[in-house]
């Protein structure tokens, strides 16, 4: 095997396994943590608070942890977990989401989320806000985060937005 | 004796057949509460239509509006026809702050016949009862912005008679609530 065709097949590999950034993505180096397929809850426009989900990816071999989050959407944020006990959801602030080294934390609905309170403006789908995340180890980063109604697979026009989107852009 | 089992096994068929979708006894039954449309609506207005209900409040960021998107999906796989047969309820566990005014913009956004219905702490338990629902003002968690609501997750299916035909729990799929619509359509 060349040397040209040993690059060739790690460069698909990775693009297999999704690591290499979408074309413009800047500074996407796959180091620190970063934050994939990110997307905020889109709300009726009474609505107090929202949402935010992501893929956090960990390349170090360090266990790394989200610490807080802010974003001027919101006057409050804070980094919230789900727990279903005997049918009953119970939602609670949580100090840490833990992100194993060289692993990924999902948040998603139903479970880990960035919480926005005591919202700004009710985020529509279209809009992005920044959200800027703090970790125990890694840089802090900020993603320019696309509004969404869901983000499951059902909807493609979400699906295409969401992959080409600026959800995983880090400054 | 042949005859006897004959006529078991009719009756098996028959009710295999009829009993696709499960009754559940006495959870369930008439309400009526304050509502998003400025008058207080009871369940039995909707005799004739299937009703898809749940329990939340709309300060709640993850829980409620991920129900509310599902049932969205749910009605949105459904055939026009039986789509318009179909009535969307919402049911506050958050009186002190989810006014009949604050509903009708939340509920409205996810869709356009949707009803919010509210009450008084007490009316509201006692529906919540009746539907083996429950929830409490969460004192334990502080948050920056004011107080949380534990509440239980289900999503229940009404049919034209106002009996509960069907329960879902948060990872039950939109496809599996629009097919069990479909099939108390057909009834109606």
């Amino acid at each position: 095997m060349t040397h040209f065709s040993k690059l060739t097949l790690a460069l698909l590999v990775a693009l297999t396994l999704g690591f290499i950034p979408p074309a413009g993505a800047q500074s996407q180096d796959g180091s620190g943590v970063e934050a994939h397929e990110a997307w905020i809850r889109a709300t009726p426009p009474n609505a107090s608070s929202s949402a935010a989900y992501m893929h956090l990816m960990n390349y170090e071999a360090q266990a790394d942890a989200l610490l807080s989050a802010s974003s001027p959407l919101a006057e409050v944020t804070e980094i919230h977990n789900v727990t279903e006990k005997d049918g009953m959801m119970h939602m609670a602030p949580v100090d840490a989401i833990e992100v194993p080294a060289q692993g990924m934390a999902e948040l998603k609905p139903g479970g880990f989320h960035v919480m926005f309170m005591k919202l700004k403006q009710a985020p529509q789908p279209g809009e992005t806000y920044p959200v800027t995340l703090r970790f125990r180890h890694a840089p802090e980063i900020t993603v320019q985060v696309p509004v969404m109604m869901n983000a499951t697979p059902m909807d493609h026009d979400q699906m295409h937005q969401m992959h080409h989107g600026g959800g995983s852009m880090k400054n | 004796m042949r005859t006897f089992i004959v006529m078991l096994a009719f009756l098996f068929l028959t009710s295999s057949a009829q009993a696709e979708l499960k009754e559940y006894g006495s959870m369930g039954g008439d309400f009526t509460l304050p509502s998003s449309l400025d008058r207080p609506v009871s369940l039995s207005e909707f005799r004739g239509q299937v009703v898809i209900l749940f329990f939340g409040y709309t300060a709640c960021p993850d829980i409620c509006p991920t129900t509310m998107v599902r049932v969205q999906q749910a009605l949105k796989e459904l055939d026009p026809d039986v789509e318009a047969q179909v009535q969307p309820l919402f049911i506050s566990v958050d009186p002190e702050r989810d006014t009949p005014e604050q509903l009708q913009g939340y509920v409205t956004y996810f869709h356009p016949r949707f009803i919010g219905l509210t009450g008084s702490l007490d009316e509201l338990k006692a529906v919540a009862r009746q539907y083996g629902a429950f929830f409490a003002k969460d004192t334990r968690t502080e948050t920056a912005a004011g107080y949380l609501v534990a509440h239980s997750g289900y999503v229940y299916l009404l049919d034209g008679e106002g009996e509960l035909r069907g329960l879902y729990r948060q990872d039950a799929e939109p496809e599996e609530m629009a097919d069990d619509i479909t099939t108390l359509a057909e009834d109606l």
